[in-house]
């Protein structure tokens, strides 16, 4: 009886080796196997983990790079000559070297981190968790990111066409939009267009690259800053929240025309401090609000035949902020702004366009006219690029800024960014 | 009364739904591919494709249509090696069909079954930009290959829809019936061009270069996906003169501009594009065309003796 059952658990064992093994363990026994004679359980752990045995490529399976997350460095330089208030300005500057990883996590999602060094600091800029394999096809995405709002604001500048920030982003903004909370993504079709929104609430919110509560923490102009400060005993009204919608058709063969429409909206979540005495200490804080709205149009056509391209692209903001008066009363303000570009890319390797923008001060109580009624600032810009390479580029740029309240100043720059590791053709919406 | 008029109503609209076989919904990344699975899909396939006609690859857009189609298809068909890096990863990476994505029953990577020539041994951006690590691409170009993608678009359908078993396999066998037919033609009509010296803009033609015994000595571009320089356009100058070069191809996207200075009497200057163009010109057509344009090059006429009726068909690679 013993025997017989000794005999089955061997039949069984067998049967579950012949049912689990791949036949392709099988098939591959010829002449040419480089693992004939080995002994099943070492070629099964080769073919499961390629390496195993030291016949692959160097690697062993616990150290295979395939599951290392992707990496890239991208160096952002830049040489500027230029004239503010009446004084020249020549530096060359290391704008940024930023540090980009990415990696699947899990058959649930993936993540990213974009860290930089700026000026001698490290900075976070973005560290993203995703979870993309949500039913409907829509995606979470949660830490500190760049917000989806409008078409530019996920782009790190130096991935944008022109080498300095649109003058709207930066007079409403600070910069970039970059928040620390959680974003959900839907996308789906409605008939052949595709079209795709997101909503969002955040915790912290800043412009530029991230100096947010440093730099709020100061004594500053009143409501001259885009910070959020709250730090504990948060209410709703000092979150922010963002969402955007957006449809994209195609436009030829190869381009598309793409519009949305973005918000961002905070009850307080901006932060004024005050050091009345300026000894150090914040004597009064003020809760802010501030809503803006934009809405954008891109119209991108690539001519594949001819390898040229032509890129429009435009944004119509309205912001609506408090701003404290002298006598430290919050006032509601109003400030438009509209900014574009355009390039046509000649080539791969050579392109050029032009930029623009035009905005109201935020920062008085002038700017309810939609474009009149208040002091604004422009920037007009020219410039050419020019690609050794899809990883090597150069972009002379040639700007006029007049921001409020000062004369115009021009500056010439020289940007060249490299690409060294990892990089991605990214959706484009 | 008026319920079973609304259930006859509607069951009006559902009948064609519940009983019709919907045709597949297919997308093909190269005009090429497209052609092959209408030819032996029929009416059971409706056809997509990415890159559009005469276009190169690299400059397309991964927009947000090309995920929508890719979300609603049935099967995914895609040349391989990394020929479609600059939009297929940003779409795949979007996509939650799962029958699309690689280990779906709807993927079809035709790389995966090519032997590609070109495989860096070793990944070093000093060898280009436009770098493909597991080998050179533009295998469409050999026409033996051609059979390895049609039967690759064959096995697809097949495993997407297996009812239709008969139908796909008849059509795949009178296309490579007509295939091996017309490349005994091409092999016999490129004879006399075997060992010439070829130069080509992009490394595009080592697969066909091979099929017909050309000798490919240089290319325009000094390393794949980088613009000559003076200096390189200067020693082709010299290499075209002393080694006899006399064909240059180039795809239509290139430009011209560059490399006028280069040709001379003995050279001339091929444009030719990759891929056919889709509905108007089959991939066999674009075949023979290409076929055709390097013997008028050599001073040949397009055509030669057409061996069809003297040889049976020959065994070969396909099955």
């Amino acid at each position: 009886m013993n025997q017989l059952l000794l005999r089955g658990a061997r039949v069984a064992s067998v049967g579950a080796a012949l049912f689990f093994v791949s036949p392709l363990s099988f098939a591959q026994q010829d002449d040419q196997d480089p693992l004939r004679g080995v002994d099943l359980d070492a070629r099964m752990l080769e073919q499961t983990f390629p390496g195993f045995m030291g016949s692959g490529s160097g690697y062993t399976s616990r150290f295979d790079p395939s599951f290392n997350p992707a990496m890239g460095l991208i160096i952002d330089s830049l040489a500027t000559f230029s004239e503010e208030r009446g004084e020249e300005v020549d530096q060359f500057d290391l704008r940024s070297v930023e540090i980009n990883l990415s990696s699947r996590i899990d058959p649930l999602g993936w993540a990213y981190l974009v860290a930089a060094f700026e000026e001698d600091e490290f900075e976070l800029e973005e560290a993203v968790f995703i979870m993309d394999q949500l039913p409907a096809n829509l995606s979470i995405r949660a830490g500190k990111m760049l917000a989806d709002f409008g078409k530019w604001n996920t782009i790190h500048l130096h991935d944008k066409n022109y080498v300095f920030e649109d003058g709207v982003r930066s007079a409403f903004f600070g910069g970039n939009l970059n928040v620390t909370g959680v974003e959900l993504h839907q996308w789906t079709g409605i008939g052949d267009v595709p079209v795709r929104w997101s909503l969002g609430v955040h915790s912290n919110f800043f412009g530029g690259h991230g100096h947010g509560e440093e730099e709020g923490g100061g004594a500053h102009a009143h409501g001259g800053e885009f910070a959020s400060g709250a730090i504990d005993n948060r209410g709703l009204e000092e979150f922010a929240f963002t969402g955007r919608g957006t449809a994209q058709q195609d436009f030829g063969a190869n381009g598309f025309l793409q519009y949305g429409v973005s918000f961002f909206h905070t009850g307080e979540g901006l932060v004024d401090r005050h050091d009345n005495n300026d000894d150090g200490i914040i004597d009064e804080e003020f809760g802010l609000g501030q809503t803006t709205v934009a809405l954008d149009f891109t119209l991108r056509s690539v001519d594949a035949g001819a390898r040229t391209a032509d890129t429009f692209s435009m944004e119509l903001w309205r912001n609506q902020r408090d701003g404290l008066t002298p006598a430290d009363e919050i006032v509601g303000r109003d400030a438009n702004g509209i900014w574009g570009f355009y390039q046509h890319d000649f080539s791969p390797f050579w392109g050029a366009g032009v930029q623009g923008a035009w905005w109201q001060d935020a920062l008085t109580d002038l700017g309810s006219d939609w474009f009149t009624g208040a002091e604004s600032g422009s920037q007009r810009a020219i410039f050419v690029t020019r690609n050794f390479s899809e990883f090597n580029r150069l972009r002379l740029q040639l700007t006029q800024d007049h921001h409020v309240g000062e004369s115009p100043s021009w500056s010439l720059a020289l940007q060249w960014d490299v690409i060294l590791g990892s990089h991605n053709h990214p959706l484009d919406w | 009364m008026k319920l079973p008029r609304l259930v006859f109503t509607i069951s009006l609209f559902l009948a064609p739904s519940l009983t019709a076989q919907e045709p597949l919904e297919i997308v093909a990344t190269v005009p090429d591919l497209s052609n092959l699975v209408e030819i032996i899909g029929g009416e059971r396939v409706h056809v997509k494709t990415m890159v559009p006609p005469g276009s190169d690859p690299h400059s397309v857009l991964p927009k947000a249509s090309l995920l929508l189609k890719l979300s609603r298809a049935d099967g995914l068909i895609l040349m391989g090696l990394d020929y479609e890096h600059a939009f297929l990863p940003a779409l795949l990476e979007k996509t939650r069909n799962q029958k699309v994505l690689p280990g779906g029953v709807g993927y079809m990577n035709v790389g995966s079954r090519i032997q590609a020539l070109e495989i860096p041994e070793n990944l070093n951006r000093m060898q280009g930009a436009d770098l493909h690590p597991r080998g050179n691409p533009h295998y469409n170009l050999d026409p033996e290959n051609g059979r390895i993608m049609a039967q690759a678009a064959r096995d697809l359908l097949l495993a997407l829809a297996p009812q239709w078993k008969e139908e796909f396999t008849a059509r795949w066998q009178a296309w490579d019936t007509d295939a091996q037919r017309r490349m005994r033609n091409w092999a016999h009509w490129m004879a006399p061009l075997k060992g010439k010296k070829i130069m080509t803009y992009h490394a595009s033609w080592p697969y066909f270069a091979k099929r017909y015994g050309l000798e490919v000595v240089a290319h325009v571009e000094p390393k794949p996906g980088l613009a000559p320089s003076a200096k390189h356009l200067l020693a082709l100058k010299k290499q075209i003169r002393q080694e006899q070069i006399s064909l240059l191809i180039m795809e239509p996207w290139y430009s011209e501009s560059r490399i006028k200075n280069l040709l001379d009497e003995q050279t001339t200057l091929l444009k030719l594009p990759t891929n056919s163009d889709g509905k108007k010109q089959s991939y066999l057509d674009f075949l023979e065309s290409v076929v055709g344009e390097m013997r008028k090059a050599h001073g040949l006429p397009a055509k030669g003796e057409d061996l069809s009726s003297a040889h049976a068909p020959q065994s070969s690679r396909a099955d």
